[in-house]
């Protein structure tokens, strides 16, 4: 079987307690499903571990390769520290721990996370476009209040984008998904080579450079809300374009920089031009020192446009 | 943004007038050149004149390796190890057990925060810089149960390590990312004789450290040993920096540390604010003696004299704590009139005063003064260069 064609059947008859189950979306080696557990309902992530070998009594049937065991031991040390995480800017991780689990010929895991009813902003950008100032400050804001969440839990996301930011239909406010940055380790969103997590359009310098991996932190965050921000305000990624290289476009996030939304538009307010712009500094000192020196600095940011 | 007072060898009274002339806001203390009981009646001195007076204290660990050594009076501080070599600082427990208890010292004095152990850098990359590094996080989890912050990291950093930006950059994401309050950071000079001159990508590197530490970072930045330089590094965002009362006082070199190797006695030095440095009396007593003594004085309440008769000619008169005094007055002076503006515009009024002090020494040298190499013009032109460096970095 090919991970593509894991329908919502195949699952059920694997995982009966999560009956019923029904696709919402799949990116990379990962599919999201609505499922129900215990009268409720969960998003449920299910993501490929890899494929048995055909022939049951050789050695290879069992996956051996040691990165196997360890993706699944760190997926599993990351869902226990996000378990901590209590804030309202993160959707939470479910009742069950990570599981691995077997459907035909291919081994996978899941687990559930918190079922979010509303929009994401990829859908949301191309559908309506550039976002208004206001706007742009309240998901910066709710983003930057999620990082710290996780910064204090040990965590880096590393893979904050427009696809991975929902807005509850409910309230209107915002939820960063996918937190499961151990499990992109293993080849989620992994669409640079070299073992980058994240997505390239998204990334920051220092995620570029393989030696710093573990010294990470959460103002290479700061780095991906910026690049957010500033799309939701020009409604243009600020390093990458259709067509952009790989090549280009790491060359880009690493040496140039972009036309600030101001420069763009002269209407844009100036200060949360500015801010969006010190998030895109290319060396984390120079962005900001703790998410509430962001959070205090964001709050303070006129965002009157400038009328004509 | 503030003056202090650097502490060392020869206080006299001069730490006692500069107090009550309100001249400083703070005084940085030397351990090296007081034993402990002296250090505290020193301390008691201060909080006597004003309780407003920030006193911070110089572990002056760097003199841990340095070997020989000239260290004073550090011997008779609890804390104090001498002859340490890199092999002392192997281990995190070897490390804890320095910083704890150079930290735990500190809690026992009536100071305003602690100040880590440091080494002296000379390399951003190299291993001593992992284990200044170390010393600060050492010194973060011991402040915690010993005495309230803030809690100032200290660097002592050579010319030489301050010279490559993407060394300092490296550093800089490093300690910006640990849990402090500010930092006191010394340039260690090459030159162990007093000169206002100064590599431009140092100055640069330097200046580009302390706006973002003092800036960016919102870090309380004390600038040990400044001096001159003092008007610059407030531009660029220092909270506070240091100068004293003899030139060892004012520019920090190694050798302060090393054996004495002889040399003759410092020549008595003018503050020039109009020239921005330190020149020598003789210097001063060419420009009066070619009408040109007030493109170079400073109006301060203790050089009236200098207008009136050649400078040498009142040497007597010009004694280490009135010219001391002199000194802190027009730094502060210097200071005061960049402070509340913003950074863009400390920058803007700093460059001002440079081009105001090359036309100064323009006028002068056109009358015919030959000012020493020491007091020339040359380190304005290194401070501009470093300036435009240190705004094209920044955008200021």
């Amino acid at each position: 079987m090919h991970f593509d064609d894991l329908t919502p059947a195949l699952l059920e008859e694997a995982l009966p307690e999560l009956r019923p189950i029904r696709f919402i979306g799949a990116g990379g080696q990962k599919r999201v499903y609505a499922c129900n557990y215990q009268g409720q309902v969960y998003a449920l992530k299910v993501h490929f571990i890899g494929k048995k070998a055909a022939d049951e009594s050789s050695p290879a049937a069992t996956i051996t390769d040691p990165g196997v065991d360890t993706a699944i031991a760190r997926a599993k040390r990351a869902v226990e520290i996000l378990r901590r995480c209590s804030g309202g800017s993160l959707a939470r991780v479910g009742p069950v721990d990570v599981t691995v689990f077997e459907v035909q010929d291919v081994q996978l895991m899941y687990y559930l996370e918190e079922f979010i009813d509303g929009v994401d902003l990829k859908t949301d950008l191309a559908k309506n476009g550039p976002w208004t100032p206001a706007e742009i400050r309240r998901v910066g804001l709710a983003l930057i209040e999620a990082i710290k969440e996780l910064w204090e839990c040990g965590a880096v996301h590393r893979d904050i984008k427009p696809a991975n930011i929902i807005r509850r239909t409910a309230d209107g406010s915002f939820v960063l998904i996918d937190i499961d940055l151990a499990l992109d380790l293993h080849g989620d969103s992994l669409t640079v080579p070299g073992g980058i997590a994240g997505t390239k359009q998204y990334l920051s310098p220092e995620q570029l450079e393989v030696e710093s991996k573990r010294s990470l932190d959460f103002r290479s965050d700061l780095f991906n809300v910026g690049v957010v921000m500033y799309e939701l305000a020009t409604g243009e990624n600020p390093f990458w374009e259709p067509g952009t290289s790989l090549a280009t476009g790491m060359s880009r996030i690493r040496e140039f920089n972009p036309p600030s939304p101001k420069d763009r538009d002269p209407k844009f307010p100036s200060d949360l031009s500015d801010f969006i712009m010190r998030l895109l500094a290319k060396k984390p000192h120079l962005r900001f020192r703790s998410c509430d020196s962001a959070r205090k600095a964001l709050e303070k940011v006129d965002i009157e446009v400038v009328s004509e | 943004m503030s003056l202090f007072l650097q502490h060392g060898y020869g206080k006299g009274d001069k730490l006692d007038r500069a107090l009550e002339k309100g001249l400083v806001k703070g005084v940085i203390l030397s351990p090296r050149d007081e034993d402990p009981e002296r250090l505290k009646e020193t301390i008691a001195t201060i909080r006597g004149y004003s309780r407003g007076v920030k006193i911070l204290f110089d572990p002056q660990c760097y003199a841990f390796t340095l070997s020989p050594v000239r260290d004073g009076k550090l011997a008779a501080y609890p804390y104090y190890r001498r002859g340490l070599s890199r092999a002392d600082f192997v281990g995190r427990r070897a490390v804890a057990k320095i910083a704890a208890e150079v930290i735990d010292y500190q809690a026992t004095i009536d100071i305003d925060g602690c100040v880590t152990p440091t080494v002296h850098l000379n390399d951003l990359r190299d291993v001593w810089s992992q284990i200044a590094l170390e010393l600060i996080d050492a010194s973060i989890d011991r402040v915690t149960g010993v005495k309230p912050r803030p809690l100032y990291a200290s660097l002592l950093l050579s010319e030489r390590a301050m010279g490559q930006r993407s060394d300092v950059e490296a550093f800089l994401d490093v300690l910006t990312r640990m849990e402090i309050d500010g930092v006191y950071v010394i340039l260690a000079r090459d030159s162990s004789s007093y000169t206002s001159r100064i590599d431009p990508a140092v100055l640069e590197n330097y200046l580009y450290m302390v706006y973002v530490l003092g800036v960016i970072n919102e870090m309380e930045v004390h600038c040990g040993f400044a001096d001159t330089c003092a008007v610059l590094l407030h531009a660029a965002g220092a909270a506070s920096c240091a100068t004293g009362w003899h030139n060892g006082l004012r520019q920090f070199s190694l050798s302060r540390f090393r054996p004495a190797t002889g040399g003759r006695q410092p020549r008595p030095r003018y503050t020039s604010s109009r020239l921005l440095n330190s020149i020598l009396l003789a210097d001063l007593d060419q420009a009066f003696r070619r009408g040109v003594v007030n493109e170079v004085l400073s109006g301060t309440d203790y050089d009236l004299a200098f207008r009136r008769r050649p400078a040498l000619e009142l040497e007597d008169t010009w004694d280490l704590t009135t010219s001391t005094l002199h000194h802190l007055s027009v730094l502060g002076d210097l200071i005061a009139g960049i402070e509340g503006l913003s950074r863009r515009k400390a920058i803007s009024a700093t460059v001002a005063l440079i081009d105001e002090a090359l036309g100064r020494y323009a006028v002068a040298q056109a009358a015919g003064v030959e000012f020493d190499p020491s007091a020339d013009d040359e380190h304005l032109r290194q401070w501009k260069h470093a300036i435009k460096g240190f705004r094209d970095a920044t955008g200021l």
